[in-house]
Formats: C-alpha cells, structure tokens, sequence
C-alpha cells in the first residue's frame, strides 16, 4: 500500500523522519519497500538557460528571450520581471503541461511568437509564489525534467502488508501501529455524531436476500449536491496513493477508504429504478457493465447490489455503469456494508477482477468501521459538495458482534519466543495496539481482541504481537541443544549415492547441469503415459519430463549455438508417469550425454570424437568404480529416443534392465536445424535399479603368491560373431586357472579376408595354491584353440 | 678443468670400471660453467674416440654373458651423459629469454585430464546440507506432485487462498487436484506423521510456481525447507540456528529478522541479510534498501501439529529458503536463466 508521509504525519504528528517510520514499520512486519519523492506532475518543462534579453517591440512590459535548453535555441515572450541572462529557469516547451491543467502551445504575443513559456513556483505547483520566474541553482543541469531538479514537497511509503491484516490497508490502520510502537497521541480526523433512526422521508428500500454474502448493508442519502472536481488536497493524496482523482463524489468514496479501509460505494439515486436496493446472487448468465465498460456475464455465485430491474453493482469489488456518479449527479445513495470474503474471492478468481475495494473485503474489513466510514463520508459530502444530507440510515443485517475474550498462558508466550518477557511490559504492550488485558491469574491472561484485527484467533498470535513489539532484534539467538536421531534416512543414503557417481563423471570429464522438468509434448514420440498440466503456461511446457535426455539436447543445443560443440553432461532428477491405473509416479533417473569431441585432448593426443566405445567405457568405469556388475549388453533397446542398431540395454547380474546405453535416434536433419553438427550418446540408468545391485561390503582377498603366465593368441573373427561369444567359448574350454581375459589389439583384416577381424588376446593363468607348469598352460591353449575352430569356425594365429 | 680420471689404454671393463667412469662423469660436468669446458667434456666421452666408444669396442671381445652383463649398463649411462650434455648445451646455446634452459621445455602444457565441473545449485545444496548436519539436521524428502492437503489445507492455507488459484499453482490434468507443490513445507506434515519428536530435518526438492522464467523467477526452482520440533523449541532458538547458517553459508554478515506472515508458521519471520553486492549502501539488486531477503520462518503453527497428532507441550521451527536464491547471493550470479541453460562457460566457473 502507499502512503503519504505528510497523512502519516497529520495522524501521528511525532512521526516526522521518514527513514525512522520505514524502520518502524519494517520491524513491526510492514516492510517499505520504497520511499519515493513526490514530485509535481509537469511533463515537458525541461531546464533552461537565458541567453539573452531583448525588449517587445510592440509591448512596454513583455521582453522576448532567447533561452536554450542545450539542444536548441527557442524564442520566448515573457512579462516577468526578475530576469537576467545566464539565469536557469523552468521551461515549458510546447505541449507541455502546468499543475493547473493549462498545455503549452506555440503562440502569438503581441505579434511575436513565443515557443513556449517560463513558469513561476505556483504555475509548476510546488508554492505559492507567482510573483516572478522560478530561478533555478545556477550548476543544474540544462534539459533536464524540473520535476526531477525540484526538491520533493512530500514523500510516499510504498508499504507490504502481511496477507492476513486488512486493517493495515488503511493510513489509519499504518498509523495506529507507529502510535503503539512509539507510545505517542493518535490524531484521527473528528465526524459528526453516528446517524440512529431510519432517515426521514425517504422511499428506498434494503432488502438483504443473500446474507451468508452480505452480513451488514447500509444506506445514506444525500441530495442537491454538486458534483465538481476534488481539492486540489484530496487530489494528490489520492494521486500519491496511486488512485486516478475522478470527480469529488467518487473521490470522497476512495479517500474514505484509504482513510478507514472501508469500502464504499455511491450510486447515482436518480437512476435506481422501483426505489429499491436488493443484494441477491446474480441470476445465470446476467449481463453486467461495469463502471469502467467491462461486460461481464454473471453466474449464481456472484453476489450483487441490484434494483428491481438489474444489477447495479458487483457487491464489494465494482460498480456498475448505470449508477454511476456523474457531473450531473444530484442525488447520491452511499452504501457501506460488510462483504464475505469467500465470495468475494469467489468472483474476484471467476471474473480476474481486483479493485481497492476487493482486496479489502476479501482479507476482511473492521466491522466498527461500517458507520464511521459512512459518517466520514457524509461529512466530507456535506463539506466539499455542499449536499443536503437525509437524517438517519438505512442499516440492514448484524450489528457487530462482541468476541469472546481470549484466555492466554503466560508461561507458553515465554515458551514461544525463548525469554522472559516482564508480565507488565507484556500487558503494555497488548494495551498500546488496543488489545483490553486482564489478568485473572499469574499464569493467564484474558485479551480482548479490538474490532480490526480479525487475524487474532489463538495464543499463538498473540504471541506474536509481543514478540513483534518487543522486537525480534531484541529476542537473544540460541543455539538448541543437540540430539542425535538414528532413524534411517534414506535420502541421505540416497544423496551419497548420487554424489560418488557425480565424482566419478567429474573425473571422466562430464559437467553437471540441471535442466527443467516442464517441457513440450513434442520432445516425445509417444503421448501414452504423460503427466500433462492443466494448466501450463505454454505448450512448450506443458507436460512433466519422461526422460532426461530432452533436457541435455537442449543443453547442448544452447552451447553449440555459442561456438562449444564438444559437450559431455550429466543429470540427474525425476522423470514423471502416468501408471495405467491413472496415478502418477516419480522416478529417480540418471542420464550421461555426449557430442562432439573426447575430453582431454592435448598436444600429445590428438582430439577423437565420442563413439559408443567411449561411451561404453563410461558405463564400465562407473560401473566398477560402484562395484557393480552389468552382466549383459543387450541388444535390442526399445527406448524409442535411441537408434536400436548402435544401442544396449543395460542387464544387471540379477537380469533387471538398468538402462540404455548408444546413440540417439534424430535425424541429421533435425540435429543441423538445431546447430548440432555430430553424434550424441546417451548413458541412461534407472538409479533405483543398481542402487540395489550395490553391495557396501568390501571383502579383502590375500594377495596370490605364485606368479601368473601369460599367453597371446590371435583370432580372425567372422564378421557377426560378438566379443562376448568369443569369450564365452574361452573361458570354457580353459577351465579353471584362467585368471583374466584381455582383448588388446583388434583391426579389420581386409588384406586376409574381407569383413574379418582380427583380435589378439592376452591370457593369464594364475592359481593360488602353486606356481602353474608351463604344460599345463600349453594344453590349456591347446583346448581353446581346438574349441574356437570347432565351435565357432575361427582360424588362430599362433 | 681437472683432468682427472682420464682414460688409458685398454683398461678393461668391470663393475668398479665403470661405477668409477659413472662418477668421474658426474664430477667433471658438474665443473663445467662455459662452452669451452663443455666441449672438451664433449672430446673426453662422448667423442668418436672418447671413453664410451674405447668401452664399448671392447665390449666386442667379451664372452655372451658378460656383454649382455655390461653392455646394458654402459648403455644406460652412455644415455644419461648425452642427456645431461645436450641440457648443458642448450643452456649455454641458447641463454636467452623464452629459450628452454632445460632437456625438455618444461612450460609446454602438461597433459590434459578431462574434468568435469559441478553445478553451482548443486554445490550450494551440498553446502546448506552439510551446515545443517553439522548441527544435528538430517535431510528428508518428499514427492513433487502433492496432494492439495498436503500443499495447502494441512499447512492452514484455506480455500480461498490466492496461492490455490490456478493462475499461481501448476494442477496435472489428471489425476484432477493434484499439483505440483508450490515449496518444500508439505513435506513437514509429511514427515511429521511418520516420525515422533524430538526431531530436526532439512528438506530440499524441486518446486513449481506459475511464473514465467525471467532473471528473477521461473516456473521451476529449488526450495530448501527445515524442520525442528521438540520441547521449548522457541523464536531464540530460531534465530541461533538462522545466524549460525547466515555465518557459515555467508561470512560475517549482518541479519535483520523481520515479522511476516505466513498461515502455517506464527509468529513467522523474514530473515534479510546485508546486500552482498552494496554492503548496505543501497544498489540496484537490493532495490536500494540495503537488505536482501534469504529466507521465510517461524515457529509452526500449532494447528499443523494438532493435524498431526503431537502433544501440546510440543513447539518447533520451520523455514525455506530458495536454493537459486542463496546460489546468487553466494556467488555473485545476476540471473536464475543461467542455471537451466548449462552453458558450459557458466559451469566451468564452479568447482
């Protein structure tokens, strides 16, 4: 909310230095987020500087000027005495506007013509000396706005209220806070005495048929008055407030509101039609205007001030146009009710309406407020429009309710905020923000709550209020008492799970990013199992991810388009499912992408592209530095974001698929549209899959004693017959001994036979209770050799 | 230049042989400081007829054994003195600025080991882990997409709180009512219900809010919620546990506890620290006011534990912050775009 610093001061005149009040109000929970200068509105005069001074040729009393506002020169006519060149004076250019409402144009003075004007302090607004030209300090700078140069004549607070206080959507609801806090003298404007009595001839009639709606609705009338334009006064506290002044009906209605924080609203009483105020819900699909020409077609949940033909008002939030209080205006019908806040969010949330009034009738208003609001009101009527007020109100619903005190533990307020506070300076404190205290036992007291804090409901608050006054600056910081808690945690099991597998991917050069969860249905071939919003911003994120991988070709298309092509990332984050029950999952995922270039290329080595051995390498790395065993590499993945042919599945010893480790499935089109100039790889791993198949046990094996033997041999390998099949064939026929299988050389063999490989093996024999005989070696060889040729067809190299 | 150990005619090869050659070497280079010096050294061993090639034609006229025996090790040191020369030879060729002095250039990059860096919202999370386990917080979770009892209604945000409207919270389109949680407090409910007090927790996780992504808001954001309820946990205590955060996260830097309100915490705080960027002066990124806003608390509400069954005797704390925010803060980052877009330039920068 803003606020003037000048209303402040009127309602609690010590309250003069405007940083000690934002501080004040900041400590009390009211943060001012600004203090702004309030400076006369006057667009278009600029600084200027009189060059020089010549006589009217044709008038005594007027000289014309050359005066420069650094850009150029303009000829000026002016009658003002005080004068001299080199002065800085405000320049009004053409099209520029005075306070009081007159634009600046080029024009004729006596046969000359001026371009503008030169202003005095009262024709910019900012006093009342017209006496002469307003001269400007002599080092102001040429051009600039005068309203920027000029000191401000006041200040505004621009305050955040907490969600829950209506009350302080109100200068006097701001004020009696810093009253309180500084034990000072609340000066609020007098009013006439309350009206009693239904007013005297008068033919309106209230009917209230909604009143879970509308607790309370009251009427004034007042007529013959003239609708002009506001006090100048009124004008700028409604401006600095940041209220548009319309006419003085409409702006008595709104400065009442500031002032009180009571909504009001007046209607035009002439053109109520049968004499009749009704508040009624809307009937189905009822046309309404507003005061500011919305058309809206109402439901049966809105509530709304009606006469016997329509509605005339949307209760709490806005008037309608029919109503309105025009300049014609003679006769005026001022409501003051109490709204019920849930339909008023209600319609506020149906319509995307939020006015002054709606925002405080939907946190709540005083109650108490209804008449004197009202009466303000009429007063201000009475006073600025010269209307006749009608005797009595019209005053239909509750009057206010008492509430039940509040019966409060002293030693659990002492509990809440960590000292002892004195009994008395709490009772003070309760007293000071209006609160009735008591003290019917040591350890109790009974609080009754004033009218306008509808948020105190429990102890709780009001422990609140004495912490909040004592101030949270004074309450000592203490460190609790430790206690160990030895439940199991699991996601801290999990976050160490997660952090060994981001050192070992920072250690094969992958970086960790985090991307987004919301993305476009078009990232995924399928539409089965998504988990769409309802209501999303944008189709592109419209949907929650079912894969990382979306996610890091974003990410890799975002640094390709910055010149980094070679990118290797990681992340890891739910993906979100439907199941086929219709709930919905989230699961753990982990996903490696790369492109471009190997990391660690240097001089001694020179830059090779990521392939899926690279790739696979990654997994074996991960995979051993976990301790885990991916048993298989199988083919045929059915992720349909990979291409199949260059992809495995990931198979853990206990035959689960953990993942998909290959190449991504895009055509080279759609990578070049987006800047992507090679290959991507994906690792994707299920975490919660492996995180079973890893085994914390660490079991130490003696070291062998007896030396190992080698052997080499070398294979050529029919084309289609796999690495793991070799292998199989001979581990097999070497029986027991055979301590490690090693490939270490593998080329196509093209000179031999087309479509052949040839690999070369190292094996290693070992055997832990002696030193292996070189024949039992040999034969060993012998076998495998014998095998691969007779099951597999292949040739041995010796 | 001493001349001595030089060399004789046909003085037959043995360990002691060359143990002496191998010292004399080390000796002689050792005195040489010029060109001159250099060369001669050059003559009396590595020349055409210098000790290693007398040594090594006798090498020839040995039996099988021996040679093998010999020759290696003649072979080793033949190598090292060439190396030790052509480093001398280099330093006294070439003793000029950006010249290598040394056998090899020793500025050349080194190999380059691929390493990968972490991500700053990552490492900051570690980091408010870590402070908060330091002090007795274990962490906990809970799932992204809520319940409205658990996002709203159990944390006494009521129906016709502006916070339910669609145009603030993510619903999925089916199942109809669930969202996507709009912070991490659901998950103190959550966690309540299954553990007893005493008991203190930290829960980070993913949250969603209906906001378009700019340099200071985006639609998905990293909350850090705590949790401590026990006996007497009070407002004091509240603020020991912040300061102690504020100090470890942040340096020595001042904190003002602000009232606020929040319907699930009462009384309820906003923690500001000093401006980071302004140290209190007032700049753009502060909005002038000297304080930047870290994180929302205060003590639960005993409805929210009413909801979970705890005795009355019972009181705790809560609070949340924002990870990107403290990431900012911390690191002098100016716009939350950066940690989704995973510019490689932006990511390298952490470690």
């Amino acid at each position: 909310m803003k606020i003037p610093l000048s209303w402040l001061t009127e309602f609690v005149p010590s309250a003069i230095d405007r940083n000690r009040i934002a501080d004040i109000l900041t400590n009390l929970g009211m943060e001012v987020t600004a203090i702004e200068k309030v400076s006369p509105d006057i667009p278009g005069v600029v600084v200027g500087e009189i060059l020089n001074v010549r006589p009217h040729q044709y008038a005594d009393h007027l000289r014309v000027l050359d005066v420069s506002d650094g850009k150029r020169i303009y000829s000026i006519v002016c009658g003002a005495s005080n004068i001299e060149p080199r002065q800085k004076v405000p320049l009004a250019l053409e099209n520029a506007r005075l306070k009081s409402g007159i634009k600046i144009s080029r024009r004729q003075i006596r046969g000359i013509t001026s371009e503008g004007m030169l202003c005095s302090a009262q024709e910019l607004g900012i006093g009342s000396d017209s006496s002469g030209i307003l001269i400007l300090p002599g080092d102001t700078k040429l051009g600039r706005p005068v309203a920027e140069v000029l000191s401000a004549h006041d200040w505004v607070f621009d305050i955040e209220v907490p969600a829950n206080r209506s009350d302080l959507l109100s200068v006097t609801g701001i004020a009696r806070e810093i009253a309180a806090k500084t034990n000072s003298r609340l000066n609020l404007p007098g009013f006439s005495e309350f009206p009693s009595g239904i007013p005297q001839g008068v033919d309106v009639h209230v009917t209230v048929e909604e009143q879970n709606g509308c607790r309370r609705y009251t009427a004034r009338l007042a007529n013959n008055l003239k609708v002009a334009s506001s006090p100048q006064w009124m004008c700028e506290r409604l401006i600095a407030c940041g209220l548009r002044p319309i006419n003085a009906v409409v702006d008595i209605t709104n400065y009442v509101l500031l002032e009180t924080g009571q909504p009001l609203h007046a209607f035009d009483r002439s053109r109520l039609r049968g004499d009749e105020i009704i508040v009624r819900r809307a009937r189905t699909d009822e046309k309404f205007t507003t005061l500011d020409e919305q058309e809206l077609k109402l439901s049966e949940d809105d509530l709304v001030i009606a006469d016997t033909e329509r509605a005339v008002a949307l209760a709490g939030i806005i008037g309608g146009l029919d109503l309105r209080i025009t300049e014609s205006t003679t006769e005026v019908l001022l409501e003051s009710a109490v709204f019920d806040p849930k339909w008023i969010f209600g319609t506020m949330r149906r319509h995307g309406l939020s006015t002054e009034s709606s925002e405080r009738f939907r946190r709540g208003v005083d109650p108490q407020n209804v008449i004197l609001a009202s009466t303000r009101a009429i007063d201000l009527l009475k006073e600025i429009c010269s209307a006749e007020i009608c005797q009595g109100i019209l005053d239909i619903g509750q009057k206010e309710q008492p509430v039940n005190p509040l019966r409060v533990s002293i030693p659990a307020i002492d509990r809440d905020i960590g000292i002892a506070i004195p009994d008395g300076q709490k009772i003070d404190i309760m007293k000071r923000l209006g609160f009735g205290v008591e003290q019917p036992a040591k350890d109790e007291l009974e609080v009754r709550i004033p009218s306008w804090r509808g948020d105190i409901k429990g102890a709780e608050d009001v422990s609140e209020e004495i912490a909040r006054f004592y101030g949270y600056e004074n309450v000592p910081a203490q460190i609790p008492v430790f206690f160990p808690q030895t439940d199991d945690f699991p996601e801290e099991k999990w976050m160490a799970f997660e952090d060994k597998i981001r050192e070992i991917m920072f250690g094969f050069g992958f970086s960790e990013s985090v991307l987004l969860t919301l993305e476009s249905p078009s990232e995924y071939a399928q539409e089965e199992k998504t988990v769409q919003l309802e209501n999303p911003l944008s189709e592109r994120q419209s949907i929650m991810r079912k894969s990382l991988i979306p996610g890091l070709i974003r990410a890799v298309e975002h640094n390709a388009n910055r010149g980094q092509h070679s990118v290797c990332l990681f992340s890891s984050g739910a993906v979100y499912n439907r199941e086929e029950d219709g709930s919905v999952c989230e699961r753990p995922m982990w996903t490696a992408l790369a492109g471009g270039d190997r990391p660690g290329s240097w001089w001694g080595n020179t830059p090779k592209p990521i392939n899926y051995y690279f790739m696979k390498g990654v997994v074996d790395g991960l995979a051993r530095s976990l301790g885990i065993n991916f048993s298989r590499f199988e083919p045929g993945c059915e992720n349909p974001l990979f291409d199949s042919s260059v992809s495995a599945r990931l198979v853990t010893g206990n035959k689960c698929v953990a993942g998909t480790l290959g190449i991504l499935l895009h055509t080279v089109k759609e990578f070049s549209r987006r800047n992507i100039n090679s290959h991507l790889y994906a690792i994707e791993i299920d975490l919660k899959v492996i995180s079973k198949e890893i085994s914390g046990k660490i079991q130490f094996t003696p070291l062998n004693r007896y030396p190992g033997i080698q052997r080499d041999i070398s294979v050529i390998v029919p084309a289609g017959l796999t690495y793991e099949c070799l292998v199989d064939i001979i581990k097999k026929a070497a029986g027991d001994g055979l301590k490690s299988v090693r490939l270490f050389d593998l080329y196509k063999e093209e000179k031999v036979e087309k479509d052949k490989l040839s690999m070369a093996f190292r094996l290693t024999w070992e055997s832990r209770e002696r030193t292996l005989e070189e024949v039992e070696v040999n034969s060993a060889v012998d076998r495998i050799i014998k095998a691969l040729e007779s099951q597999a067809g292949i040739k041995v190299r010796r | 230049m001493c001349r001595k150990g030089i060399a004789t005619k046909a003085m037959g090869i043995s360990d002691v042989i060359i143990d002496q050659l191998e010292h004399d070497i080390e000796e002689q280079l050792s005195g040489v400081d010029n060109t001159g010096q250099l060369e001669q050294f050059r003559i009396l061993y590595l020349g055409r007829k210098g000790q290693f090639a007398q040594l090594f034609s006798e090498l020839q006229s040995l039996p099988g054994d021996e040679r093998r025996k010999y020759g290696a090790r003649l072979n080793v040191l033949f190598q090292r003195t060439q190396e030790k020369f052509d480093g001398y030879k280099s330093r006294f060729d070439k003793a000029k600025p950006g010249i290598t002095a040394t056998a090899v250039d020793i500025t050349l990059p080194g190999q380059s080991f691929p390493r990968g860096f972490p991500h700053p919202l990552m490492l900051v999370l570690r980091q408010v882990v870590e402070i908060f386990g330091n002090v007795g917080f274990r962490v906990a979770g809970g799932p992204e997409i809520e319940t409205e009892y658990y996002n709203f209604d159990a944390l006494n945000i009521g129906p016709e709180h502006p916070a339910r409207h669609s145009q603030d919270t993510f619903y999925l389109a089916s199942p109809s009512r669930l969202l996507l949680r709009t912070h991490t407090s659901p998950v103190q409910i959550r966690f309540m219900e299954a553990h007893r007090p005493p008991l203190a927790v930290i829960i980070p996780g993913r949250c969603y809010r209906r906001d378009a992504i700019d340099a200071a808001h985006s639609p998905m954001f990293y909350q850090v919620e705590g949790l401590m309820v026990g006996e007497n946990i009070s407002l004091a205590y509240l603020k020991g546990i912040i300061e102690y955060f504020a100090k470890q996260m942040f340096g020595s830097t001042a904190l003002r506890f602000r009232p606020s309100y929040f319907p699930f915490t009462e009384p309820s705080v906003e923690v500001d620290i000093r401006c980071t960027i302004c140290g209190g002066k007032g700049c753009s990124v502060c909005k002038q006011s000297g304080w930047l806003e870290v994180l929302g608390a205060g003590l639960v509400h005993p409805a929210l534990f009413h909801r979970v069954q705890y005795p009355e005797n019972i009181t705790g704390f809560a609070f949340g912050m924002g990870l990107e925010r403290i990431a900012m803060l911390a690191y002098g980052i100016d716009d939350m775009r950066l940690f989704y877009e995973n510019d490689v330039r932006f990511l390298e920068q952490f470690r």
